[in-house]
């Protein structure tokens, strides 16, 4: 059963690869209205006075790129239930673009962690959020296009707590099972992590997408007693790194714009070929 | 262009095929932590490992560990429920037999969640009687793998 979901989850990361060479269409140039914004841009307008001023326009010319906030779920966290039945976690994503390639992003959720099995019941739950940058590499094929292939980084914490209400340790030879508990803890986990990913716009400021990161605990969250099965936002609390997978879905409110300027290349003289 | 989505998407796949990893499933770490216990006999004045020929062991009220083997390491599982553990050692069937008693302390761990929890032992005190046994030395007094030797059995006979 776990093996046909992963599937389906993989087949659904192939359409989503699909859809996202299929946004390099530049048919989605014709509905974008920012264009205009670019021609009321009043600096253009010097361009038909003479050469010095044309310089000068270009130089000041800039335009408006749609901005706004992003928010979205984490999808790959239902197949991950489904597969570890003790890790139930909801995670939020969120970013607001600050400039044309820089993003700032935020992640935030809860997670709960049931665990029980022959040799002892576990009881954990808490909350994580995540907050970095994201930097898309992707070269704009029209002003307004919002695809995004981008590598970020973020700073992780996470408060949780986690409890053994029993355990029982077996032994063949003398016959006795031991039991006891451990009582409840509480702690803070603290991360950094790299990814890197891509969200593709499928619907009209709807996203897909997909990011791969590797985690790396900050603080050591082991006691003597025991470990924490999952620590919120990072993964196994029994491992110093983690490598995760994200598939998000996501909508941009776009409330606000973001002013681009032209890059400041200056013009290649025109060579006169010599006769 | 196509390619470079390829490599992400091959990137993507290995990635959750990494990530499906769950613990709880499986024991990776060994869960045997018994007192491993090294024979050694002086032979011509000479120390050497030794392999006594009829080696019985077993705690006393409970069944036998050993039942006349050839051995030259016992491994004796400490009780998880008592500060000491003592146990009957007969090393041929014609030598005297004798008694090792083991005080320690025990601390309950948490070995990993596919594995659960177990018992780790501090050796206190190794008390033995001295009817075919020489002397005792405790090598290691912290037992948490029956891979280390914990305690050194001399037996001075020709």
């Amino acid at each position: 059963m776990t093996r046909i979901l992963l599937c389906i989850s993989f087949l659904t990361s192939i359409l989503l690869s699909v859809a996202a060479t299929a946004q390099n269409k530049p048919a989605t140039v014709k509905t974008d209205t920012l264009p205009k914004t670019v021609k009321a841009d009043t600096t253009h307008k010097a361009l038909a006075d003479t050469a010095k001023a044309a310089v000068l326009a270009h130089k000041d010319s800039s335009w408006f790129i749609p901005g706004g906030v992003r928010i979205g779920v984490d999808l790959s966290r239902i197949v991950s239930a489904i597969y570890y039945p003790y890790r139930k976690e909801v995670t939020v994503v969120a970013d607001a673009r600050i400039n044309s390639n820089l993003y700032v992003a935020f992640e935030g959720g809860y997670a709960n962690t049931p665990y029980s099995d022959t040799n002892y019941t576990y009881k954990g739950n808490g909350m994580f959020v995540t907050l970095g940058v994201d930097y898309n590499f992707l070269k704009r094929q029209y002003v307004s296009e919002k695809n995004m292939f981008y590598t970020g980084f973020r700073y992780g914490f996470s408060h949780f707590n986690y409890s053994v209400p029993t355990y029982s340790i077996k032994n063949t030879y003398w016959g006795d099972n031991l039991s006891g508990s451990v009582p409840k803890t509480a702690v803070n986990a603290h991360w950094v992590e790299l990814l890197v990913g891509l969200k593709v716009e499928v619907l009209k400021n709807l996203f897909m997408g997909w990011n791969i990161r590797e985690r790396i605990l900050v603080n050591s969250v082991k006691t003597d007693n025991i470990t924490p099965l999952v620590i919120p936002g990072f993964g196994s609390g029994s491992k110093r790194s983690a490598f995760d997978v994200q598939y998000t879905i996501s909508y941009v409110i776009p409330f606000y714009r973001v002013k681009e300027h032209a890059p400041n290349k200056e013009e290649k003289k025109k060579k006169i070929p010599k006769r | 262009m196509k390619s470079i989505y390829q490599i992400l998407l091959t990137c993507f796949i290995f990635a959750g095929i990494v990530a499906c990893e769950n613990e709880t499933k499986v024991c990776d770490q060994t869960l045997r932590n018994d007192y491993h216990t090294h024979l050694m006999r002086k032979l011509n004045d000479r120390l050497s490992d030794t392999v006594m020929p009829k080696v019985t062991a077993y705690a006393f009220g409970r069944d036998s560990i050993y039942r006349s083997q050839a051995l030259g390491d016992l491994f004796f599982q400490l009780s998880p429920i008592a500060d000491s553990s003592l146990f009957y050692l007969k090393v041929d069937s014609s030598f005297v037999p004798d008694t090792l008693k083991i005080r320690y302390t025990r601390q309950q761990h948490f070995i990993s969640p596919g594995c659960g929890f177990g018992t780790y032992f501090n050796i206190d005190t190794v008390i033995t009687t001295m009817h075919t046994i020489d002397s005792v030395v405790i090598n290691n007094k912290s037992v948490t793998s029956s891979n280390d030797t914990h305690l050194t059995l001399y037996f001075f006979f020709d």
